[in-house]
């Protein structure tokens, strides 16, 4: 009822035929989308209740909706409490700029582990990657970061195992406190 | 160096692997095959 009377939702099957197309823009996605009932009534639900009416539903899949409908009034409610403070209490921008970039953030994270649910972590992880032995000296490692643009190394045991990852802070912190001859595994 | 690098198998999704990186406060997620080495 929100979304029909706020943003002109509609329930035709033209306009839910675009809903899942990345090019859609966000509002008129929200205009053709179909949640559930309940999800619908209340889109302004905390984290918690959220997922459990999303589960409820019987449509998991749904929370990540829910959520961007959630972070976009909250958003709505941002700009009306900044507008508000330009005129009443400072404070207010404060508050409103907060709450802006607390729902954009959920609602991003919460899209981001919807769209990776399925995919395989061999899809993503990088292959193409310069490694570093416990063993091995800072000086050997500062090489590695010259030579290549990764700014963190993997270091591996002998045996493949992951010992642990050497970032590039790690890298400066133990060249400047130990010396180019330090292993890597004391830093 | 950062020990104590959270692992995931390579069957898994990339959503374990991001929630894994958001609880652990890694810097990486290692993918390991199933003899627990390091994929590559």
């Amino acid at each position: 009822m929100v979304l029909i009377v706020v943003f002109g939702a509609s329930l035709d099957a033209s306009s839910l035929a675009g809903v899942d197309k990345s090019t859609v823009s966000m509002l008129d996605r929200l205009r053709g989308e179909p949640l559930p009932r309940r999800v619908q009534s209340h889109p302004g639900l905390p984290d918690g209740r959220r997922a459990r009416v999303a589960r409820h539903s019987g449509q998991p899949a749904r929370y990540a909706r829910a959520t961007e409908i959630a972070a976009s009034i909250g958003q709505v409610v941002a700009f009306g409490l900044g507008f508000l403070g330009l005129f009443g209490n400072p404070l207010l921008i404060f508050i409103a700029i907060f709450v802006y970039l607390a729902a954009s953030s959920e609602a991003q994270l919460v899209a981001m582990r919807a769209m990776s649910r399925d995919v395989p972590v061999a899809a993503a992880m990088m292959t193409q990657i310069a490694r570093l032995e416990p063993q091995a000296h800072i000086d050997e490692a500062v090489d590695t970061l010259l030579r290549t643009s990764q700014s963190e190394f993997p270091v591996v045991d002998s045996a493949g195992m992951l010992v642990g990852v050497l970032s590039r802070a790690d890298l400066i912190r133990a060249l400047k406190m130990l010396g180019p001859d330090a292993r890597i595994a004391t830093p | 160096m950062t020990k104590d690098i959270p692992t995931i198998s390579h069957r898994a999704c990339l959503e374990e692997a991001i929630r894994l990186l958001q609880e652990k406060r890694a810097p990486a997620v290692g993918v390991v095959d199933a003899s627990g080495k390091l994929a590559a």
